[in-house]
């Protein structure tokens, strides 16, 4: 094939609300493969930003977009209550689906959203980013090749600072997120450990702290086991870091194997800028670390294009986050561990 | 009266004895006098390093008169066996933590030591290590705001130096002997009660019967969770860590033993990474002693000279090996337990 007859995916961009669609639409144009044709966002002043900015078309109705835009696949960004009835639009249109995590906030809707992916066909991929991030790739080799033997238990992070969610009020609005910090930092972890393990979570028990930052409506902070069968995992998904914390998060892991231990600190690749900001100090770490997002839509790309492929993380593993996350509120509310399937 | 300079008596001759040995070294006001073993032998080994005298006859140093002090360094199985003894013959107390693995054995540690009227200590040496100082400090002080969010660990290799350790009845295990140290130094920061403690455990890669690593979630009445991580299931190449993170409402608090090593060796065979308190030093050298085991020694002494109830109410080491049974209960039962 030459250059003039491959064909671009053509792609649309559900919402500007998370702020992860800055990060997609950067790596969108940074791909030969990939065009993107349109920005829908129900805040008509910021799409409209947007879509200047990258240079694109702006919608204010979602079924606009998909019809005039003949889009290939979607990319969903909008809050999390916004991204079943998105994306089940989409797939019955026969769009392509790559939605942020968490898919949805109730099983109902992942479990109809799953469906929908099976009756429709198309490619449906869930943004668990840190199946494309290198510190995690390598550490998945490593476990793979037995490096320390059989694993028995991860011990998880994945804090936040809290200036992150401070910048995006919807995260704290449940009729909006869904929830709090568990709705937003379970599903991560919980997919990695469900990679590592090659398992299913059989139970789950947390506990909620009272909030950090009191003026929050939803939980910041809470501590999650998972039991699988031959495993243990811990979570820490929490909106603990002070605005002061030099950098947005984290996301770190013990793997505790019969042969060795993992440490795994996936963002600690960072140089440190220390200034002097109107008599205030501020550290700040900077990330020279890989690319996951662009990874992450290279492939969702890839997998449009070559359909023998499939996503690395798909509508199951979307569902089975959701399942996880319920689970939590569910412990939390009744001080019990809940058995899963539910 | 205690005369100024108060006699121990050194009873154990394991691992816990040899640190109190070191740190006995540096004491004011205070010396080891004897070290007793049920080996002789043992005993004897050990005080020739130190210039002490030593004893395979407990019952017999502690008819004497010039000794003040049980420093009691044996497994914890046998805490209560000692303290009783010591008590009955009028002797002050200082016992390594836990103060037991029971609770049937800490309310007789404790009422014994009342019954005669000796003081007890129970030795959490974390409350005498300076960056948990500094922890707690900052905390009291507001630096932080309200805690709400708590996560601390301490990791090892599994204890080798001693065989009781394997054995869950003679060590309680590691939350009992391990979690402990945080669960004690969280009760004593928050001041607050716990109102529920959740707890796993497994058993990561040890050839004996026991698990060897625990996750502990512990609320708090105040509204604050913690997560401990206490393990011993660490390969064999690894140092030992401890750390914490407190998370509250105008800021956090984080260390972590292995950010924190201002002393690096490096030879054409290895590199050492140490702080102060991992080098061992001579008085010679070092003029102002900072070993945790040290101030804590120093601290139990100069109350016993000073008349003065021991800064760590043995009612507290109770209390902190209540919530680690509690733990143990969680896991078995695979429930939270409420108090």
């Amino acid at each position: 094939m030459n250059k003039q007859t491959i064909k671009k995916v053509r792609i649309g961009i559900a919402s500007f609300a998370h702020p992860h669609a800055e990060s997609y639409a950067n790596a969108l144009k940074q791909l030969e493969n990939a065009e993107l044709c349109g920005i829908f966002d129900d805040n008509i002043s910021r799409g409209k930003a947007k879509a200047d900015y990258y240079k694109t078309n702006f919608y204010s109705s979602f079924n606009e977009m998909l019809r005039k835009e003949k889009l290939d696949a979607i990319i969903i960004t909008s809050e999390n209550m916004k991204h079943a009835e998105q994306a089940i639009t989409a797939m019955e249109e026969g769009i392509n689906v790559l939605c942020e995590k968490p898919i949805a906030t109730t099983l109902e809707d992942a479990d109809k959203m799953l469906s929908t992916v099976n009756k429709s066909g198309v490619i449906f991929q869930t943004c668990y980013v840190m199946r494309y991030h290198r510190i995690a790739l390598t550490v998945k080799e490593l476990l793979e090749s037995g490096k320390i033997g059989d694993i028995s238990l991860i011990v998880g992070t994945n804090k936040l600072n809290i200036d992150r969610i401070l910048i995006e009020p919807w995260f704290t609005i449940p009729e909006l997120s869904g929830g709090g910090a568990i709705m937003d930092h379970t599903v991560h972890l919980a997919d990695l450990m469900r990679w590592f393990l090659k398992e299913e979570a059989k139970c789950v028990y947390t506990k909620i702290g009272d909030n950090i930052f009191p003026q929050l409506k939803v939980e910041d902070n809470f501590f999650t086991i998972i039991e699988f069968d031959k495993a243990i995992g811990s979570i820490d998904g929490s909106w603990c870091m002070p605005s002061g914390y030099p950098t947005w998060g984290d996301v770190t892991m013990t793997i505790y194997g019969n042969e060795g231990t993992i440490f795994m600190d996936a963002f600690k690749q960072n140089i440190t800028l220390i200034s002097s900001k109107e008599k205030v100090n501020t550290v700040e770490w900077h990330y020279y670390g890989c690319n996951a997002d662009l990874e992450m839509i290279k492939d969702f790309i890839e997998c449009i294009i070559d359909t023998s492929r499939k996503p690395r993380a798909t509508a199951i593993d979307g569902r089975q986050g959701v399942e996880i996350t319920i689970a939590s509120y569910l412990s939390a509310k009744k001080c019990e561990p809940i058995k899963l399937p539910l | 009266m205690c005369p100024r300079i108060v006699k121990a008596a050194i009873i154990g001759t394991g691992f816990m004895a040899k640190t109190h040995l070191e740190a006995w070294r540096l004491v004011k006001d205070g010396t080891a006098t004897v070290i007793v073993s049920r080996t002789y032998e043992k005993a004897k080994q050990l005080a020739s390093k130190y210039g002490l005298e030593a004893s395979g006859d407990i019952k017999e140093i502690l008819k004497r008169d010039d000794i003040d002090i049980v420093d009691i360094c044996v497994p914890t199985y046998l805490h209560r066996e000692y303290v009783e003894l010591a008590a009955e013959n009028n002797k002050h107390i200082l016992l390594e933590k836990p103060i037991a693995t029971t609770l049937e054995d800490a309310d007789k540690i404790i009422s014994v030591t009342h019954k005669f009227n000796v003081k007890l200590m129970v030795a959490h040496v974390l409350r005498y290590f300076s960056e948990y100082i500094e922890i707690r400090k900052k905390i009291l002080d507001g630096a932080i705001g309200d805690p709400k969010h708590i996560r601390a660990f301490r990791k090892s290799t599994f204890p080798l130096w001693a065989d009781w350790f394997k054995d869950i009845e003679k060590s309680g295990g590691v939350i009992i002997d391990l979690a402990i140290h945080d669960i004690d130094f969280l009760r004593w920061c928050l001041k607050d009660g716990i109102k529920s403690v959740y707890c796993k455990e497994a058993k990561i890669r040890n050839n004996y019967n026991i698990n060897d690593h625990a996750l502990i979630i512990l609320k708090f009445n105040n509204g604050c969770v913690a997560h401990i991580e206490a393990a011993w299931s660490l390969p064999k190449a690894a140092p030992f860590m401890m750390g914490i993170e407190i998370y509250g409402t105008k800021g956090m608090i984080n260390y972590n033993n292995r950010e924190n090593l201002p002393i690096t060796i490096i030879t054409d065979s290895e590199i050492e990474n140490h702080s102060p308190d991992t080098l061992t030093y001579s008085p010679a050298i070092l003029p102002f002693p900072i070993d945790p085991y040290y101030r804590e020694i120093q601290d139990f002494v100069n109350h016993i000279i000073e008349d003065k109830e021991p800064p760590i109410p043995p009612e507290e080491a109770k209390k902190s090996l209540e919530i680690c049974l509690a733990a143990l209960k969680s896991s078995k039962e695979h429930k939270e337990v409420i108090f």
